[in-house]
């Protein structure tokens, strides 16, 4: 393979995707496009049908929300609706006013709210908002009064990995596995009830990108807190090589891609050092298989001497100006660093004497630094032979995360992840000079994720972009419907919902091959997932729903206290959409009274309204023909606000708002971000 | 009160638009985006392919036993060496399959082994990542592509405009192979397979069906899951009765083909089925001889698997075992030298394994000197382009000519391997 056909590899498969879908759009007639670089409007009023069919949006059916909605859905999982202060559309005819919400302990300021009481206009409450999530604070009240509502359940994810190691590795299963599922649970707490939705949307990214199977052995189950917390937690929004260089030593890390094992001679493992190059660092876009070193196109200049590196000064001159550096990796490469980094182990129960610590230790008798060695540099040895294991380690690592094509991979992927399936080269190209620019900085990644969050390519970003993933779409249906639990160990419920949502296609920290959960949307697509997602949010909604205590999500509660009097399906519709989706159009959702549910102005609205007032289902009654599932009700006849408790036949009004609930929570409008 | 279950039984909606709505939504498809409904008899044949994840070690599933590959074999193995005396003899040759394999085995007149299968010379790689996606969209050497080769070859079945799914992944996702087919029903298990079954089930996924009426890539694959929902509950498929006795092993390979089994006896217009089994990326402790754990019980259950469904198939009374055939393939095989972990590295070739009716059970291909200076970076050199097989199975096991290759690989100078 030559240079031009490497270098159009992976990182370029969904460009030439969309240049296939643009030469042969077939566009709506008299739909205009938008012109380049429109910021979506803030009214949250238009169908932008057209924008969305040549953004190549998920559905054609998703109304453009107002921009702190957008900008909430995309940094983060979706806003929490804690009170509806801010809401203006119909808000006198359906919503109480000076609402306290009665049922939580943990209710905080609603999300929309927040974010618009930060500026006075779209750009300066972006711009603000980015930055508090940018600079997340020890204070975390919701979550961490979730936390402390389960005393018992999260122990492990605060102590040292020795003292959880020592402890458990050598034990049962039930020991050496707790740190994995307090991890899991912590997670889905975390997503849901943090103020710092950024902060977690980056730990779940770099637990893809730096991905493990946290189901493979005793040793992956019993690290897992601490490479939750030491790794990923520690630098997700910090500096990349030290991210890398951390996971690199994480006994997790080591024990998963075998760098515990690569050793002299006949036991060298390359399986780290590839993963290494292909998927933390370079990416597969920077391979140039097995081409030979010396063939490698050289850089223009070294990427490397504006560091100021000591390492790379000191081993091998690796910095100085004169010094080729290659554009690509090849096989030589990989085989090579894997050299480099042999004698890396962990502290387990063979070598410590009991359990064993976990910690990063080097076995310099199983290092090999007989000769000298050359990665990256076109063939030219110059990793000085006699290194010891850590340092030449460390050389390896900070070659492949320093170099210009980690930046560009890295900002490739993150604008996927924040942005959209098919990020605009420009955005990808601004993110990755930040990226490059900040290589030594403690802040890398948060400058670049500044950089992408307040371009205009991101504010011109439209909803629907982005198929939520099954944990963004069961979290953020979480956060929108008011669930009210903590997700803990050692107790059913909790246990249940773990189990159903595991059917979703996307357990955490389950995927088992290092390229971690796929980001586009094509493979979430499936039946299955679609399936198994829909039947969490039904599970999510329904537990425990007639016990006023325990119930598990807060429908019927909200309901009641947002609803005044005796309300019609219409107002009950209406309210509903706009506190799940964030917002309401300038024409309603289902349109002004005595619209019909076919005649609504959205397909949400319609389907949510048909499905409360079981019109259009041929009747009731069980005969042939007769569909419905309950008796009609008119769309704007009031219903008896004590019969909205009651969850008798053959109304069902309880269930019946759950229901129509999850309509809305199943539609196109909130499984897109 | 209790209201007799309607069933909306699906209707074929991909049909129209299908192709616009995918390059919309940069899922595109290939080429032959004119699906031909209703235009002929429908397709009454299965293509199943069993995709080994991680990269299997060929010489411990087909393993020498004689000659002077079997020498080199020896010398360069230890902890996953196979005594010459172990492996079931296959047609008499110096091969034999690994020794769990005796269910395989017993079909072997139904089995066809393609030696040393892999990419082209010039598009070799060692990345999982890379060769499974190049294998699976049919491309060597080239990831820009954004068709799966099973996509290009559903294109070209005359599915029947009465199909109710044409294409069936046995996963929780749709794989690359089919990446760009837009009707792909995943379907993992078939118990909770809806998304409630309380009171209000039926007019729930009617609104489901309402909301995603739209033409993008998200509206379709929901129109697919609302008509699987259907129909899955339709049928009871979670008392499946295999054909003459025979009994997968319970496991998530043998739950999945007898899926595909079941689904196919229901003439539901399947024409493509996929399936996957990982566990072969043995770099530490391969455990090749383990019948508990490792290689040795996931070839077990892999030959196990695989038996049992061509057996329910060919005991069927009504399906007959010449209208399948089941490929097994993986994205490369492991050095021929075993690492100092008592594992195996990322190799090269490694065999692909036909199964059917209308398969005469042989080895076919070459399998080439293993000598250390014939080894390609220690693997075993390719010399049967895997595209070769699967055109092969194409055009003369299932019976479509040789037109269909130039179809699904338009760029492979087309030999067949047998």
């Amino acid at each position: 393979m030559n240079q031009i056909e490497s270098r159009k590899r992976r990182g370029f498969l969904v460009g030439s995707a969309a240049a296939v879908a643009g030469g042969s759009l077939p566009v709506a007639a008299g739909a205009a496009k938008p012109a380049e670089g429109v910021v979506a409007p803030t009214g949250g009023s238009i169908n932008r049908l057209s924008a969305a069919v040549s953004k190549g949006l998920g559905s054609t059916g998703v109304i453009e929300p107002p921009f702190a909605v957008k900008v909430l859905n995309k940094i983060g999982f979706g806003p929490a609706r804690r009170n509806l202060g801010f809401v203006e559309v119909n808000s006198d005819v359906i919503l109480e006013t000076g609402f306290e919400r009665r049922s939580s302990n943990f209710a905080t300021q609603d999300d929309v709210s927040h974010f618009l009481a930060l500026g006075s206009n779209d750009n300066e409450r972006l711009n603000n908002f980015v930055e508090e999530q940018l600079n997340p604070l020890p204070e975390d009240p919701d979550l961490q009064a979730r936390l402390a509502s389960a005393p018992g359940s999260f122990d492990t994810l605060g102590l040292p990995l020795a003292t959880v190691w020592s402890e458990r590795e050598c034990e049962g299963f039930s020991a050496y596995s707790r740190p994995y599922f307090e991890t899991e649970r912590f997670m889905f707490n975390a997503a849901a009830y943090s103020r710092w939705q950024l902060y977690y949307q980056m730990v779940d990214f770099w637990s893809d990108h730096l991905n493990i199977f946290g189901r493979q052995d005793e040793d992956i189950y019993v690290s897992w807190s601490s490479w939750n917390r030491d790794v990923l937690r520690t630098y997700a929004l910090g500096n990349f090589y030290d991210l890398i260089i951390a996971s690199a030593k994480h006994p997790a890390m080591l024990r998963y891609l075998d760098n515990y094992v690569n050793g002299r001679g006949g036991a060298i493992n390359e399986n780290y050092c590839r993963e290494l190059f292909e998927l933390h660092c370079m990416g597969a876009e920077n391979y140039a298989g097995n081409e030979q070193q010396f063939d490698v196109e050289a850089l223009s200049e070294n990427p490397y001497t504006a560091l100021n590196d000591s390492d790379l000064r000191n081993f091998g001159n690796l910095d100085a100006p004169t010094t080729q550096i290659a554009r690509f990796y090849v096989d030589d490469d990989v085989l090579t660093a894997a050299q480099s980094m042999t004698g890396w182990r962990y502290e387990d129960e063979n070598q410590g004497g009991s359990c064993g610590t976990g910690a990063f230790i080097t076995d310099e008798q199983e290092h090999n630094s007989d000769s000298t060695k050359a990665v990256l540099t076109l063939g030219t040895s110059r990793i000085p032979s006699n290194l010891d294991a850590e340092t030449e380690g460390r050389l390896i690592v900070k070659l492949a995360a320093y170099h210009p094509g980690t930046a560009n991979y890295i900002a490739r992927k993150l604008c996927t992840r924040l942005v959209s399936d098919d990020p605009p080269q420009s955005l990808i190209d601004k993110a990755s000079a930040t990226f490059f620019a900040h290589r030594k900085s403690g802040d890398q990644i948060k400058r670049t994720l500044r950089t992408i969050l307040t371009s205009d390519e991101f504010k011109a970003s439209l909803q629907g972009e982005k198929v939520k993933r099954p944990f963004e779409y069961v979290v953020s249906a979480m956060r929108a419907a008011g669930t009210d639990y903590t997700i803990r160990m050692s107790d059913r419920t909790s246990d249940e919902f773990i189990g159903r949502y595991n059917n979703t296609g996307q357990r955490l920290f389950d995927w088992r091959t290092p390229d971690g959960y796929p980001d586009t949307r094509g493979h979430w697509e499936g039946s299955n997932n679609l399936v198994q997602c829909w039947r969490t949010i039904d599970w999510l909604l329904d537990k425990d729903y007639r016990d006023d205590q325990d119930r598990v999500t807060r429908v019927l509660d909200i309901t009641l206290d947002n609803v005044v009097g005796n309300p019609t399906p219409r107002q009950l519709v209406e309210f509903w959409c706009n506190w799940i989706l964030g917002f309401s159009p300038a024409g309603g959702w289902t349109g002004p009274e005595f619209t019909p549910y076919q005649n609504a102005p959205t397909a949400v609205g319609g389907a949510a309204l048909q499905f409360l007032t079981q019109q259009g289902f041929g009747g009731f009654g069980g005969s042939s023909g007769q569909n419905a599932d309950a008796p009609l009700q008119p769309s704007d006849e009031p219903i008896n606000r004590n019969s909205l408790q009651e969850d008798n036949s053959p109304d069902y009004w309880h269930r019946r708002i759950l229901g129509m609930v999850k309509v809305i929570l199943w539609s196109p409008q909130f499984m897109q971000r | 009160m209790s209201k007799k279950r309607s069933i909306n039984l699906p209707r074929r909606r991909f049909i129209a638009g299908a192709g616009a709505a995918a390059t919309a939504t940069g899922v595109g498809l290939g080429f032959s985006q004119a699906v031909n409904a209703g235009s002929g008899s429908a397709p009454t044949k299965l293509f199943v392919y069993l995709f080994l994840r991680g990269g299997i070690d060929g010489l411990s599933f087909v393993v020498p036993t004689g000659g002077a590959n079997f020498n080199h074999y020896a010398q360069d193995r230890d902890a996953t060496f196979i005594e010459p005396n172990e492996p079931l003899n296959l047609f008499g040759s110096q091969f034999g399959l690994h020794p769990f394999c005796t269910a395989l085995h017993s079909i072997a007149p139904r089995v066809a082994i393609v030696h040393a299968c892999g990419h082209p010379l010039d598009a070799l790689t060692r990345s999982h990542f890379d060769a499974q996606e190049t294998i699976e969209l049919g491309t060597p050497g080239n990831l820009s592509g954004v068709s799966g080769f099973l996509n290009r070859y559903l294109q070209t079945q005359n599915h029947s405009p009465d199909a109710i799914f044409t294409a069936l992944a046995s996963s929780s996702n749709p794989p690359t192979s089919m990446a760009g087919y837009p009707d792909i029903a995943t379907l993992d298990s078939a118990g909770g397979f809806s998304p409630n079954s309380g009171t209000f089930a039926d007019t729930h996924l009617m609104m489901l069906d309402s909301m995603y009426s739209g033409t993008g890539s998200l509206d379709l694959a929901a129109q697919s899951t609302v008509d699987a929902v259907n129909l899955i509950n339709s049928f009871d498929l979670d008392d499946y009765q295999p054909a003459g006795g025979v009994s997968y092993p319970n496991t998530g390979l043998g739950s999945d083909l007898a899926l595909i089994a079941q689904l196919w006896k229901l003439d539901l217009g399947i024409s493509t089925a996929t399936v996957d089994r990982g566990g072969w990326d043995t770099h530490n402790t391969q455990n090749t001889l383990n019948p508990n754990g490792g290689f040795g019980r996931n070839i077990a259950e892999v030959s196990d698997a695989v038996t049992a469904f061509y057996l329910d198939i060919a005991n069927d009374p009504v399906k007959n075992e010449n209208d399948i055939c089941l490929v097994i393939q993986s994205e490369f095989g492991r050095q021929v030298s075993e690492n100092g972990n008592a594992g195996t590295d990322h190799g090269y070739a490694d065999p692909m394994v036909l199964i059917g009716g209308l398969i005469t059970g042989g080895l076919y291909g070459t399998f080439p000197s293993i000598a250390t200076g014939d080894r390609i970076g220690d693997g075993v050199m390719p010399t049967t382009d895997f595209r070769n097989v699967h055109a092969t199975v194409m055009d003369r096991v299932l019976g479509n000519g040789p037109g269909v290759v130039s179809q699904v690989f338009p760029d492979l100078n087309y030999q067949p391997v047998f």
